[in-house]
C-alpha cells in the first residue's frame, strides 16, 4: 500500500469513540476479517473478540502516545487484527487441550502486552527497510529455514561459514538500528 | 558490544550453549542489565523474523503505567461499552436449522423485491443511478490479455464478462480463485465488477476490500471500485466514505474523479 502523509481522520474519530466510525469498520472491515480468521483455523465469535480487543487497543494507544498510520487505515487496522490473531493462534498451539473451548482474554495485562508486540511489530517491519536488500533477503531466508547450501549458491558466498558471518552481521546491524530509535526504549 | 559476546548471546538463545556456559552466561545477565537487554532484543528479533508470536514481558516503565492507568479509567469502560454495543448490533443472525435459513432467505428475497418494486416508484436518492451510469466504467478494469496461458481461466472470465455473460463470468472467476492461493488484484477488481453486476453488492465490496489489500502497485483502484459499488447499492454516507479517502491520498487511482464526484453529492 501507498504510504500516506496525514494521520487518519478516522483515529480521531475512533478517539471520541465515534460510534459512526465503529459501525463503518464493522461494516467494511470485520466481515473480511471474520472470513480471515475462518479461513486460519478460528470461528466467528473469535474474530470478534480479536477485533473488538484490537479497536480497543488502538484506541488506548492512541490516546497515550499517539500512532502513526503509514498505510491506509483499513489496511493498517486490518494488519493489527491479524497479528492478535496469530498471537492468540500460538498462545492456542502451545496450551495443551483440555477443553475445546478458548477464551480469549479482555484484561489489563493482556492489552498492554499486545499493544507492546504490535509496536515492538511495527518498529521492527520499519527498521527492517532500512537494511540492503540483500541482507533483507538473508535474513528472511536464514530464518525461514533454508538450507545453508541453498543460501550460499543464492547469494553467492564462499562457504556456509561465510553465510554464517553474513547473517549475524546483518541481524547485528538491524538490533542496532532498532536500539538507536528512540521508541525501543519504553518497548522493552 | 563485541562480536565475541553477540555470538554468545546467540549461542545462548539457540540453545546451543553447554549447560555449564549456559548458567554462567545467566549469571553474568543477573548483574548486568545491558546484557539482558540484547538477549531480550535478539529474542523478540528472532520471533518477528521467523514469524512467530514475542512472549516477552511486559516492562514496567512509565508508558506502560500510563497504557494500564488509561485501560483503568471510567473512560475505557465507557468506550468498551460502545464498542460492544456496536459490535452486537452488527452481529450476523445465527440460524439453528437449515429450514430456518431458507425461511430467512426467502423473506429476504421479499424484502429485497419490495424495496425494489418501491424504488421504482419512489427513487429514494435520484441521482445515484444517474452519477453511477457517468462514473462508472469497464475501462478502469486491468487488461489480462497480455497474461500468460496459466490465468486463462482469468482470460476466459474477462471475455464473459465483456460479452455481459455474468454468470460464466463467475464461475471462470470462482474456478480461478479456487486454484490459486497467491493474491491478484485483477481477480478481486473482476470478480467484484461481475457481482456488482450481478447486483452482490455485499459480494462486490469484499472482492474489491482484496484488492486494496493486495499489496498491489496499483491495489487504490480497489477503493475507487468499492465507492462504484456504494454508489450503485445507493449507500451514498459509504460512498462518499471512501470517496473521501481517494480525495485524500494524490496518488489514489481516479483522485480527481474522486473529488469531484464528492461535490456532486454533497
Amino acid at each position: 500500500m501507498l504510504p500516506s502523509a496525514a494521520n487518519h481522520i478516522q483515529i480521531q474519530k475512533l478517539l471520541q469513540g465515534d460510534e459512526e466510525t465503529i459501525r463503518l469498520l464493522y461494516d467494511t472491515l470485520f466481515p473480511k476479517f471474520a472470513r480471515y480468521v475462518k479461513k486460519n483455523s478460528g470461528s466467528y465469535s473469535d474474530a470478534e473478540e480479536v477485533f473488538h480487543n484490537a479497536l480497543f487497543q488502538l484506541i488506548a494507544r492512541a490516546k497515550v502516545s499517539g500512532v502513526v498510520i503509514k498505510t491506509s487505515f483499513e489496511a493498517y487496522v486490518f494488519t493489527v487484527c491479524k497479528n492478535l490473531w496469530l498471537k492468540e493462534l500460538n498462545k492456542r498451539k502451545k496450551k495443551v487441550r483440555n477443553e475445546g473451548v478458548f477464551e480469549l482474554k479482555d484484561d489489563t495485562e493482556d492489552h498492554v502486552a499486545s499493544i507492546l508486540q504490535q509496536e515492538r511489530w511495527e518498529l521492527f517491519e520499519e527498521m527492517l527497510i532500512e537494511l540492503s536488500e540483500k541482507c533483507r533477503l538473508l535474513l528472511k531466508d536464514y530464518f525461514n529455514k533454508v538450507p545453508y547450501d541453498v543460501i550460499v549458491k543464492k547469494f553467492s558466498y564462499a562457504t556456509e561459514n561465510a553465510a554464517f558471518q553474513r547473517v549475524f552481521k546483518c541481524k547485528k546491524q538491524l538490533a542496532m538500528l532498532i536500539k538507536n530509535n528512540s521508541k525501543y526504549n519504553q518497548l522493552i | 558490544m563485541n562480536d565475541e559476546l553477540q555470538l554468545k548471546v546467540e549461542q545462548y538463545i539457540s540453545g546451543s550453549m553447554s549447560a555449564s556456559d549456559a548458567l554462567d552466561f545467566e549469571k553474568l545477565m543477573e548483574t548486568d542489565a545491558a546484557l539482558k537487554a540484547e538477549v531480550t532484543l535478539a529474542k523478540q528479533l528472532n520471533f518477528h523474523l521467523s514469524g512467530t508470536t514475542d512472549d516477552s514481558e511486559v516492562p514496567n516503565n512509565e508508558y506502560t503505567q500510563n497504557l494500564k492507568s488509561f485501560m483503568e479509567s471510567e473512560e475505557a469502560k465507557e468506550l468498551k461499552e460502545t464498542l460492544r454495543t456496536v459490535q452486537s448490533e452488527r452481529r450476523v443472525p445465527k440460524f439453528r436449522s437449515k429450514k430456518r435459513r431458507i425461511i430467512f432467505a426467502a423473506a429476504a428475497a421479499v424484502v429485497i423485491f419490495l424495496i425494489s418494486a418501491i424504488g421504482l416508484i419512489f427513487k429514494t436518492e435520484p441521482g445515484t443511478e444517474k452519477l453511477y451510469a457517468q462514473y462508472y466504467s469497464t475501462n478502469d478494469l486491468p487488461s489480462v490479455i497480455q497474461r500468460g496461458t496459466s490465468n486463462s481461466l482469468l482470460k476466459q472470465g474477462a471475455v464473459a464478462f465483456q460479452n455481459e455473460n455474468f454468470s460464466d463470468a463467475l464461475a471462470y472467476f470462482e474456478q480461478y480463485d479456487a486454484s490459486t492461493e497467491e493474491p491478484d488484484m485483477a481477480l478481486y477488481l473482476y470478480k467484484g465488477a461481475t457481482l456488482l453486476e450481478l447486483g452482490n453488492y455485499y459480494g462486490a465490496i469484499q472482492e474489491f476490500e482484496l484488492a486494496i489489500d493486495s499489496q498491489s502497485i496499483d491495489a487504490s483502484k480497489g477503493f475507487w471500485f468499492k465507492a462504484m459499488a456504494y454508489l450503485k447499492s445507493g449507500d451514498v454516507s459509504n460512498a462518499k466514505y471512501v470517496l473521501s479517502d481517494i480525495a485524500s491520498h494524490v496518488w489514489y487511482y481516479n483522485h480527481d474523479k474522486a473529488k469531484e464526484l464528492l461535490k456532486k453529492l454533497d
